[in-house]
């Protein structure tokens, strides 16, 4: 959004073949200074027992494609006969994010009821669910057939993690709304009402998240690492300013109020998370009503805060406390954004040349952490990670009572480790890495991570990935975090929901700002 | 014939290479490769179904063959195949060992994933991998094939490595790949050996609880 802002992108509805239903395709597209891309919406319709949020649906209320350059009347036929498919689809490269969202059905019909009536829907109601839609997939780099990341990584405006992937769900949360107020209109025209600035800033879009995401954290230790340094790294810079101006003060407050009115519209059926949620609405009570005090006897104010935080609330506090520093810092930090991106290759070559006793220190060194598990314990290694292969997917299976343990995917980091340290116990120490590796080359992704993890700190998630007690949704939400994910709902200790976007600008706000007309 | 994403080509390989036999690691490294034979316009599909119906029978380089190549550089004829995957795995593992001369291996199985291995392995900046009809220039992330050749899916032959500068001018590399529906196919059927099978159990829990959105 900076970038969009900073560029003067234009985006705009450029094709609308909606009927009166909601039914229909259409197009909206974004000028960037350099290239044009288009975000092409089919909405279809769909029983209603055929709509889940889980990856085996075989079909969706909407479906998305970003493309590259503005699609002719070939290209939408051949998106058309595709996208509502998903993966039962083929793309092509002109295709760089495939995505698709289901209505949340009770919202959307009460928001489409009352603004037929020439109503604002009830403030409540929109706040308890927060969006109209959820989508429940965004592909990106090459899935059925769609563009590389490679083919847009060279691009300013898409080259970050996940930035077409954003816009995409950026311009989707533009349609929801638009879809809601077209099937409105056409009930009732002439007077039917349009949803109100209010309400609909305060609108997301939701997300179901699975167990997919999952493996992606364990696969890219180098992307992770240069997210969490970036993080880290941001953090340090603001806590070390040694004073906090009143504008800082009174931005890092506007925000603290924010998110106290966003926090109590958080609903979950949980109750872990219900009680997470508790804590941390007292927690943003204790910190507004101290922060102030905090911060004027501190010599490092923003670092007094985080200490605060630290010392006196819960992990969910502290967490949205960081959130909350960070947010008034943007000069001081935002450069951090460009830092973000990484290249896996570069470290993916094994050094050889290393010795098994070097190779020994250094797990010694940075896997201690892994020693807290006893692998011969059942709920250690309790379970299992798999592809399924009926829908292609990460699945995580019960080892003792489940089949498939022998196709396990490499996940199990910790547990590999813990091997691995006992098959080098036998190795003299002299032996180099590459003798080792033509004897056992079992070993070779673990070796491989072990040296990444060795230049790359933060490259580790430090668990057991497949202890009984391990919940996937802790490892979904620390990803989702970095996509700016609110509204974080369990729905099993594998899947959860989300929202992303909500209280954002939507673009045709930064128009009105561009143009002097302010942000509202 | 389909058109296949990198990714999609990399991602299929890697699970090629698993399902036929090799070890996690390596297969990492069978994706790669794959990717910089497509990139090349190499016949990836071809060679990787090659790959995973011949690994069982090919070898990998002896601790004896790897202290030959480190020292004397003469060619060591073994009974079986040498496994392109397991010998080329070493040369990216001890590359000091491609560094000063000539390396000439013998009875190298599918000798075109030497090619895809040393390519994806950001090793060094240029080798000349060789074998009767076909040359291959690798740099650091690329391969340019010299001439057009039918011998890049030879089963087997005698391979010379040797240090060469880097491509002197960027190759163009492809950016989608193309391969035989059947092959593809067949493909399929290798990478399946690592998925596990759907049950009532792993519908039901596997992906999580719940179904019919309530909302």
């Amino acid at each position: 959004m900076r970038r969009a802002a900073r560029e003067r992108w234009k985006v705009g509805r450029i094709k609308w073949a909606v009927d009166d239903a909601g039914y229909g395709h259409a197009i909206y597209g974004v000028d960037t200074p350099g290239r044009t891309y288009c975000l092409v919406a089919f909405s279809t319709p769909l029983e209603d027992s055929r709509r889940t949020d889980r990856v085996i649906a075989e079909a969706w209320d909407t479906s998305y494609v970003l493309y590259d350059g503005i699609p002719n009347t070939e290209e939408i036929a051949r998106l058309r006969q595709n996208a509502p498919l998903q993966e039962a689809g083929r793309y092509c490269a002109r295709d760089l994010i495939l995505a698709r969202a289901n209505k949340s059905v009770r919202l959307f019909d009460a928001v489409v009821d009352a603004l037929a009536k020439g109503e604002q829907p009830d403030a409540a109601l929109l706040a308890s669910v927060g969006y109209l839609m959820r989508t429940t997939a965004v592909y990106g780099n090459g899935k059925f057939g769609i563009a590389d990341r490679a083919e847009i990584v060279g691009r300013p405006e898409l080259s970050g993690p996940f930035q077409a992937e954003m816009l995409t769900v950026w311009l989707i949360r533009s349609f929801t709304i638009d879809l809601a107020e077209h099937v409105a209109q056409r009930r009732a025209p002439g007077r039917a009402a349009r949803l109100s600035p209010h309400l609909r800033r305060g609108l997301g879009v939701g997300n179901a998240t699975g167990l997919g995401m999952a493996p992606f954290l364990v696969r890219h230790p180098v992307l992770m690492h240069n997210w969490f340094h970036a993080r880290e790294t941001a953090l340090a810079r603001v806590r070390s300013q040694p004073s906090a101006s009143g504008i800082a003060q009174a931005a890092f407050l506007a925000a603290l109020a924010a998110m106290r009115e966003k926090v109590r519209t958080w609903r979950t059926a949980d109750s872990r998370q219900v009680e997470a949620i508790a804590a941390l609405a007292a927690d943003l009570a204790g910190l507004e009503l101290n922060a102030a005090d905090i911060m004027r006897r501190a010599p490092l104010p923003w670092d007094a805060l985080y200490r605060f935080a630290e010392t006196n609330l819960s992990l969910e506090g502290q967490e949205a406390t960081i959130a909350l520093i960070l947010e008034p810092h943007g000069e001081l930090i935002d450069d951090l954004a460009d830092t973000l991106a990484a290249d896996e290759d570069v470290c993916f070559r094994i050094d050889g040349a290393m010795t098994c006793g070097a190779l020994k220190a250094l797990i010694m060194q940075n896997y201690a952490w892994t020693r807290r598990f006893d692998f011969n314990q059942e709920t250690a290694n309790a379970r299992f990670w798999y592809v399924s292969a009926e829908k292609l997917e990460p699945r995580l299976g019960e080892r003792l009572s489940e089949p498939g343990a022998e196709r396990e995917q490499p996940l199990a980091i910790a547990r590999d480790i813990a091997a691995l340290s006992c098959a080098l116990e036998a190795e003299p120490a002299a032996t180099f890495v590459a003798d080792f590796l033509l004897r056992h080359p079992e070993w070779r992704h673990v070796i491989r991570r072990a040296q990444i993890v060795a230049r790359h700190p933060y490259a580790e998630i430090r668990d057991n990935l497949i202890d009984a007690s391990m919940r996937p949704i802790d490892l979904l939400r620390s990803k989702l975090a970095f996509f700016g994910a609110s509204r974080f709902d369990p729905r099993s200790d594998r899947w959860l929901r989300i929202s992303l976007f909500a209280g954002e600008p939507f673009p045709e706000d930064i128009v009105a700002a561009q143009e002097g007309e302010g942000v509202s | 014939m389909t058109e296949l994403s990198l990714n999609e080509v990399e991602s299929l390989a890697a699970k090629v290479g698993r399902g036929g036999g090799f070890s996690w690691g390596l297969a990492e490294e069978i994706g790669r490769s794959a990717r910089r034979l497509a990139q090349g316009g190499l016949p990836w599909a071809e060679a990787l179904l090659a790959l995973a119906e011949k690994a069982e029978g090919m070898q990998a380089p002896s601790f004896a063959q790897a202290e030959q190549w480190r020292g004397s550089r003469m060619a060591t004829r073994s009974k079986a195949r040498l496994c392109p995957v397991r010998a080329a795995a070493l040369l990216i593992d001890d590359p000091a060992i491609l560094r000063a001369k000539p390396l000439h291996l013998a009875s190298v199985g599918l000798p075109i994933w030497i090619v895809g291995m040393l390519a994806a392995s950001t090793v060094a900046d240029g080798f000349q991998i060789a074998w009767p009809g076909a040359t291959a220039l690798v740099g650091r992330r690329e391969v340019v094939p010299e001439g057009s050749s039918d011998a890049w899916l030879a089963p087997a032959a005698d391979v010379t490595i040797a240090p060469a500068a880097a491509p002197s001018t960027q190759p163009s590399l492809l950016r989608r790949a193309l391969a035989d529906d059947a092959i593809l196919t067949a493909l399929s059927s290798f990478a399946a050996r690592i998925y596990v099978p759907a049950s009532e159990s792993s519908r039901a829990k596997g992906a999580g609880g719940g179904n019919v959105d309530e909302e």
